[in-house]
């Protein structure tokens, strides 16, 4: 096998002597060729799964105690992934748990009594949408859905931005949890994402990917809204933002023709999927996706990373792109037939590996990397990135063109306007579908988990159900 | 008495707290999924949190209750939210307050509240010195200058830190940018005219460059120094991005000079470590966002692009805008074929938007392209085949 360990050029540095470090790690934990190859151990991870579920966590996990949805959703969701589900009195004490943490201003906290915050609300919303049911007790019909709205509209900022709590900081992830809470609720109005966008779009660094926040200028001279370029992004490009930078992207897309052309906003579409394949790892790094440039692969970049291309293929990069048969001559004739291949921009293969090897801890659970333990959010990430790299996900025009016409006007909608808006939202997000015939694995199907809605982390069922749910379809 | 290390004596075992009725987090029959086994200490400080803010109480007190959750559990964002309402309420005073998050952010650098509650104080210090015309001796204390220096020895044991880089750009946004309304000079004992205070800012500034040079200098490979030096340069509202059109034609000599100085800077770094990402990356947003075309590069990119001992004749010439790679590094250096592409591509886009040119100069362009797509795909990053396929097969289609 070809070398492929980092290059340092003689020169080496800090960034250098970690990475040689963990390329070291994982070449000791690769299999030889006499070991038996890496199943996903799918019984030792559903172990680990209902014994967090069921027993909870040890003192040393209050750091979490801000964070309680998040390790009902991060656990559940695993679990969906992997194909497996609940029993009801299991679900009911889901739903029993999460209401506890609905504000009585509206939105859910990160534990009974915390201030709302966008965050937990996504986790929260997740969670109902996975083990919820409409009627008394089943958590849909409980989520105060007018406070909730009034409470985002309290944090929307002058630029476009929302603070993901009260006094609280401005961060992409919060925008990404606000939007998706309200795509999956019916909640998206024009007074909402009115100059979102743009706010995202100010995000994308030189390098291509997204960064956390930008710098509005709120103290600004001019009373004018500040032009895109004083708006330098703060921090650096980084999978976790740069995924939640583009999934709101996505979202938004369908309202931008609303704004006037000359003061649309737009991103770099070439110089992010640029940097998205610069972030998977090299085969002494078993294929795995880093975070940022020069820093060391983990596993939950499989899905922040590796799951943007899911919605890269919603912007058109790569998808269908007809390919000559013959490749031995760079320029094909006219003639020349042209078929589908395999249009991925990622090594999926390799990632799967790098879940396989070395994310799957021995004992259950999934990790960053080894000699890591296992934890809940690794776990979830981790799964999803093996999902998005074991099946392909794209819009389905087809199934598109069938939700419009199917549509039927929600009753509660105040306006014509409004029931346009909400048409939008339920067929952009309900026609991502996994296209047959695409699923690859690395060992073989049984290795297979669910495939993930691109946008919005949950499993398509969840998704479908929720959504015919609050827009009425179905 | 119960005690605990860190937060002193339980708070149901404090007399001065005997008014407050606990709130437990959960009813007593409650069989919530997923549950933390918290510590005695922890239950105690959260159920009397929970009780003072139902009953909205703003005082002192609860300005220890809540540090006393802070410290056993720095992500508690209600706590932190709560402390920020308290500390206006009872216009509490700052430098403690300071004193105490420097103890705590170098504590618990990943939280992301540690950075954010200093940003709340110092946007509070700036408003109390300006309502108190700089007679508020207390907000002094928290001087962005005297934040830039703490940022940086955090900096200097954690240098990827994101939020602490973050933290650093927005002070440097809201404090020293003609953008602003802010300005560290609000800080300052003596009073400053515009002048002053516009050449005080520079002055800043190039203390801002010698400090990412010298995190270069630790580590060339530091991304976030490279973002950070791209962010002072072009982002801050006080050199390049004044332009509203990001046209190298446009720019005023110092703009100009600015450009030139950082792709210097940056060829000179690439020439030690021919491998490194981050430079690239810099040296690539640098073109971009002057909009210089790539193949003004070419000269210097060839051999990076060419094993050792495949020297072009005139490499052998000293060309002191153009470092050639040092002897013993890696080559060829992905990320310069790479470049190479990218130039032939460019260069062919050009020519077809220019529409004058002839389909086959376009071609003769991409056909350049190609082989270096493949030979990355076959050999030097494998990793990315599918993606150097994809780029052949965009440029075929162009082609045909």
């Amino acid at each position: 096998m070809v070398n492929t360990a980092t290059r340092i050029d003689s020169y080496p540095s800090t960034t250098t002597n970690e990475q040689l470090g963990t390329e070291e790690q994982l070449t000791q934990i690769r299999p030889t060729a006499d070991d038996p190859p890496p199943r996903l151990q799918k019984n030792a991870h559903l172990n680990f799964l209902v014994r967090n579920l069921m027993q909870g966590f040890p003192a040393r996990f209050v750091s979490l105690d801000a964070s309680q949805p998040w390790l009902a959703y991060w656990s559940l969701q695993s679990c969906y992934t992997l194909g497996a589900s609940l029993d009801p009195n299991n679900k009911q004490r889901c739903i029993d748990t999460i209401m506890a943490f609905q504000s009585p201003d509206g939105g859910f906290g990160g534990g009974p009594g915390q201030t709302p915050h966008l965050l937990a609300n996504y986790a929260a919303v997740c969670t109902l949408a996975i083990v919820g049911r409409p009627g008394p007790g089943g958590g849909w019909d409980q989520i105060d859905r007018k406070k909730m709205y009034n409470w985002f509209l309290s944090l929307k900022q002058p630029d476009g931005s929302f603070l993901v709590s009260q006094d609280s900081e401005v961060d992409v992830r919060g925008i990404y949890c606000l939007l998706c809470a309200a795509a999956l609720l019916n909640l998206t109005t024009p007074e909402l994402i009115a100059g979102t966008a743009a706010f995202i779009a100010s995000l994308q660094t030189y390098e291509g990917g997204f960064a956390c926040a930008s710098h509005p200028y709120y103290f600004s001279k001019s009373s004018s809204f500040p032009p895109e370029a004083a708006r330098p992004p703060l921090g650096e490009a980084h999978g976790g933002y740069t995924f939640c930078a583009l999934a709101s992207w996505v979202m938004l897309l369908p309202f931008l023709s609303h704004e006037p052309s000359g003061s649309r906003p737009s991103i770099d579409v070439k110089r992010l999927t640029r940097w998205c394949v610069q972030m998977q790892g090299s085969p002494a790094e078993v294929g795995g996706f880093r975070g940022r440039t020069n820093k060391l692969v983990d596993a939950c970049y499989a899905w922040w990373v590796g799951g943007c291309f899911a919605l890269l293929r919603g912007l058109g990069v790569g998808l269908s792109l007809p390919v000559p048969v013959h490749t031995d001559t760079d320029v094909p004739d006219e003639e020349e037939q042209w078929t589908d291949a395999d249009d991925s921009l990622f090594n999926r293969l390799g990632l799967q590996e790098y879940i396989l090897v070395a994310a799957q801890h021995p004992q259950g659970g999934l990790r960053d990397k080894p000699p890591k333990t296992a934890d809940a959010y690794h776990t979830l990430y981790a799964l999803s990135g093996l999902s998005s790299a074991q099946h392909r996900v794209s819009q389905s025009q087809e199934v598109k063109a069938k939700l419009r016409s199917e549509w039927r006007p929600i009753k509660a909608s105040p306006t014509p306007e409004s029931d346009t808006i909400s048409q939008t939202v339920f067929t952009e997000s309900r026609s991502w579908k996994e296209e047959e015939g695409s699923s690859e694995y690395l060992q073989g199907a049984a290795d297979r988990v669910n495939a993930a809605h691109p946008v919005f982390n949950l499993t398509m069922t969840h998704v479908k159900d929720i959504m015919n749910h609050f827009y009425e379809q179905g | 008495m119960a005690k605990t290390e860190e937060t002193g004596p339980l708070y149901a075992a404090r007399p001065e707290w005997k008014d407050i009725t606990p709130i437990p987090q959960y009813a007593e029959n409650a069989n919530p999924i997923a549950p933390i086994f918290y510590t005695e200490a922890y239950k105690d400080a959260t159920d009397y949190f929970r009780a003072v803010v139902k009953a909205g109480e703003l005082s002192p007190r609860v300005l220890e209750l809540t540090e006393s959750v802070i410290r056993l559990n720095p992500a508690h964002y209600s706590a932190w939210q709560y402390r920020y309402k308290v500390i206006v309420a009872i216009n509490s005073p700052l430098a403690p307050e300071h004193a105490l998050m420097n103890e705590l952010a170098t504590n618990h650098l990943k939280t992301y509240q540690v950075w954010h509650h200093r940003r709340l104080l110092l946007l509070l210090a700036a408003k109390r010195l300006s309502e108190s015309k700089g007679e508020d001796k207390d907000a002094i204390a928290l001087s962005p200058e005297t934040e830039l220096g703490f940022i940086a020895s955090v900096l200097k044991k954690d240098e990827k830190n994101y939020h602490t880089w973050a933290f650093r750009q927005w002070v440097l946004a809201t404090f020293f940018s003609p953008l602003s309304n802010l300005s560290s000079t609000l800080f300052s004992t003596s009073p400053m005219n515009e002048e002053e205070a516009s050449a005080y800012r520079l002055s800043m500034l190039d203390d801002e460059i010698a400090f990412v040079e010298s995190m270069l200098h630790a580590d060339i490979r530091n991304n976030s120094a490279w973002n950070h030096r791209f962010f002072i340069n072009f982002k801050l509202g006080t050199d390049v991005v004044m332009k509203s059109t990001h046209n190298v034609a446009e720019f005023d000599n110092e703009e100009k000079d600015i450009v030139g100085r950082e792709l210097s800077y940056t060829k000179e770094k690439i020439a030690l470590a021919p491998n490194n990402a981050s430079a690239w990356n810099y040296i690539r947003g640098v073109l971009e966002l002057a909009k210089i075309p790539f193949s003004s590069l070419t000269s210097f990119v060839l051999p990076y692009t060419r094993s050792h001992g495949q020297e072009a004749d005139d490499d052998q010439i000293i060309d002191l805008d153009n470092p050639l790679p040092s002897s013993s590094s890696d080559l060829p250096a992905p990320p310069a074929l790479e470049f190479l592409a990218d130039i032939y591509e460019r260069d062919a886009e050009t020519l077809r938007s220019a529409e004058q040119s002839e389909q086959a100069t376009v071609k003769e362009k991409l056909q350049k392209a190609i082989p270096i797509w493949r030979s990355l795909s076959e050999d030097h990053d494998v990793t990315r085949k599918k993606y150097w396929e994809h780029r052949i097969h965009i440029a075929q289609i162009t082609c045909s």
